[in-house]
């Protein structure tokens, strides 16, 4: 069973997704905080960390910056979507997609899109 | 001339005088001789005579001396301009008793032939004209140009800056020595909004212009370490010019003020954010509901679910039409061309429009050529267009059901594909200003809403594909709105690898909004 981590503060959303996830046969874990969550995704548990960018305490970009970087040793295997509702500036967001395995703006998809996308990221 | 019979005049009473004196004094020693002292009148004689030759011996040398001073400053004047950089004082005209307004006129114009000689030597080697700090030392022309706090560069034929100014150099931050000389490009890191910029107007221009002037606004210089500057851009080209400074370019700073436009786009990307949450989680809960109470509902209530799931499904649409139309004003819409498979994206684009078709009533029939290649794509952008043009397929189709979308191979080699409907049709009257801003047909205004951004940001997106877009239609029958792009291996070129994708804009503008990464 694929471990996925959602880290998104908003809970509606993340309700619907782990709903989404959970009914689909993934087990999710939900984590509302930037700082909590990057300590987690670090831990090397997770097949796919859907990550937020407008979160409390550190924002997606930076974490993603710090999950990739060299000091996170062995380095992360887990796949890294990107979801958000911000259209980042094109220099940022050219940045991002570098490093990230994906970039969803939530409101194009629905949880239901969301599964069969990440069915396609873990293949 | 003034000047010169200013000299005469002068000249003739200075000689004048230095004939009379001497008689003058010969006369008044012999008188007072004659008066005053009993001698002979031989001595009296002799004695002036020789005191007039005496005063005609001091006349002399000073007419001598008067007469050859100015002639000595010309000389002067002229020593000083060829030797300029030995430095030195400028001749002072003030002490010359003659012909002062005459060498000051004669001083001006060898000023100004020295000058523009020393320009155009200095244009041979370049690096023997080093602008220093002391003013004392600089061109005339330099001085002027220093003087102008718009920053200006001058370049030859090899867009190698030949001339600039201290404006230009605070400018962009750099000193003088590190511009002059220098090939244009390795100066500056232009990027322009229009296809033509500075470099292939200028090959243009070298071709078959004498002289040509251009403007360019919203030029965008990128100085490295984050600092962006904003500006409009004129130049002026004058071939085979003598000086061998062939085009002059301005800037006019406007880095504040579009910067100012920037944050509008912040505003309206926040804005957008904020309406997207609550979009996302309505979409979210419509689609449990769908999964999870359609066998429960009456076929109505299910009709009722669908459409609430449409309208959300268009109101997300709309809210990225408005973002994208603000950065389409703003140049910020950039699109990245990837090689891509067009019947896969153009299928997908129309399954998600399937729902809000079937609950207006409307099927859409889909005809995919067999033979289409590979084609030059932005998947977000042109997904947005097809949902456009079907979306107002579906708006002005009020008694017809049926929607026809096509996508084949043209004469030209081009994909197009086009969407057609039975609907109200357009008047030829507004056909033409159809693809404008804020444009939408004028029977419709009551019963169909809408923001009349649809057209307008799809012919942007087609045309940034390097594709065209253009409707066809006929009142009461229906319209035909159809667009083309071009296959990959038409844009592509040797030095873009498939990897990088190729990089196009609204306007020019590149932006990369792919969705989905491989």
């Amino acid at each position: 069973m694929s471990k996925i981590l959602c880290i998104e503060d908003e809970r509606f959303i993340s309700e619907l997704y782990a709903r989404a996830l959970q009914k689909a046969g993934f087990e999710v874990t939900v984590i509302a905080d930037g700082e909590v969550g990057l300590h987690e995704a670090v831990s090397g548990k997770y097949d796919v960390i859907l990550l937020d960018i407008m979160l409390p305490t550190m924002n997606g970009v930076d974490m993603l910056y710090k999950m990739k970087s060299s000091h996170v040793v062995p380095a992360l295997r887990s796949k890294v979507i990107i979801t958000t509702n911000l259209d980042q500036k094109e220099d940022i967001r050219k940045k991002v997609e570098e490093m990230a395995d994906g970039y969803l703006i939530k409101a194009e998809i629905t949880p239901k899109e969301l599964v069969s996308y990440i069915q396609q990221v873990i293949v | 001339m003034d000047n010169i019979t200013k000299f005469r005049q002068q000249f003739a009473v200075r000689s004048f005088l230095a004939i009379i004196v001497p008689l003058i004094t010969t006369v008044v020693v012999w008188v007072l001789l004659d008066y005053l002292v009993d001698i002979d009148s031989i001595w009296i004689l002799v004695l002036s005579l020789l005191a007039g030759l005496l005063a005609a011996i001091i006349s002399f040398i000073l007419i001598n001396s008067i007469a050859t001073k100015p002639l000595e400053k010309i000389e002067e004047i002229v020593t000083y301009t060829l030797h300029s950089e030995r430095g030195g004082h400028l001749p002072d005209l003030n002490k010359l008793p003659i012909a002062k307004e005459l060498v000051e006129s004669i001083s001006k114009q060898i000023y100004q032939l020295g000058s523009s000689t020393n320009t155009q030597s200095s244009v041979e080697t370049p690096q023997t004209n080093v602008v220093t700090d002391a003013s004392a030392n600089k061109q005339p022309s330099q001085l002027i140009i220093d003087a102008i706090p718009l920053p200006i560069i001058g370049m030859d034929k090899d867009q190698r800056i030949t001339l600039t100014n201290t404006a230009f150099a605070k400018y962009i931050g750099k000193p003088i020595s590190e511009i002059l000389s220098k090939p244009l490009y390795d100066v500056m890191n232009l990027s322009f909004q229009t296809d033509i910029g500075l470099e292939q107007w200028l090959s243009k221009c070298s071709e078959s212009a004498v002289t040509a002037s251009n403007t360019w606004v919203r030029v965008r210089l990128n100085l490295g370490d984050d600092t962006l500057k904003q500006f409009d851009l004129v130049a002026n080209f004058s071939s085979g010019s003598t000086t061998g400074t062939e085009t002059m370019l301005a800037i006019f700073d406007r880095s504040q003020q579009y910067s100012l436009d920037d944050q509008e786009i912040a505003f309206v990307a926040m804005a957008v954010h904020e309406l997207r949450t609550p979009m996302t989680i309505m979409r979210g809960y419509i689609e449990v509901f769908e999964d999870e109470l359609s066998d429960k509902l009456t076929p109505e209530l299910v009709d009722f679910m669908h459409k609430m799931q449409a309208s959300a499904q268009q109101l997300t649409a709309f809210v990225s039409n408005i973002l994208n139309v603000a950065r389409i004003e703003e140049n910020q819409l950039f699109i990245k061309l990837r090689s891509e498979n067009w019947p896969e994206i153009l299928s997908s684009a129309i399954e998600d429009l399937q729902l809000r078709a079937s609950v207006h009533g409307k099927t859409i029939e889909l005809v995919i050529a067999e033979n289409l290649p590979p084609v030059a794509a932005d998947r977000i952008s042109l997904h947005e267009v097809v949902n456009n043009l079907v979306d107002n397929a579906i708006k002005y189709s009020e008694n017809s059901d049926k929607i026809i979308v096509t996508s084949q191979l043209n004469n030209d080699g081009l994909v197009e594909t086009s969407v057609q409907d039975f609907g109200i049709g357009i008047p030829a009257s507004v056909i033409g200003q159809l693809f404008q801003k804020f444009h939408r047909s004028h029977k419709s205004r009551v019963q169909v809403g809408g923001t009349g951004l649809g057209l307008y940001l799809s012919k942007e997106l087609v045309n940034a594909h390097g594709g065209n877009i253009w409707v066809r239609s006929k009142e009461g029958e229906g319209s035909i709105f159809s667009f083309t792009i071009l296959p990959f291996d038409k844009v592509s070129n040797d030095q873009t690898s498939e990897q990088d994708g190729i990089v196009r804009g609204a306007h020019g503008w590149i932006k990369n909004h792919s969705l989905y990464r491989n």
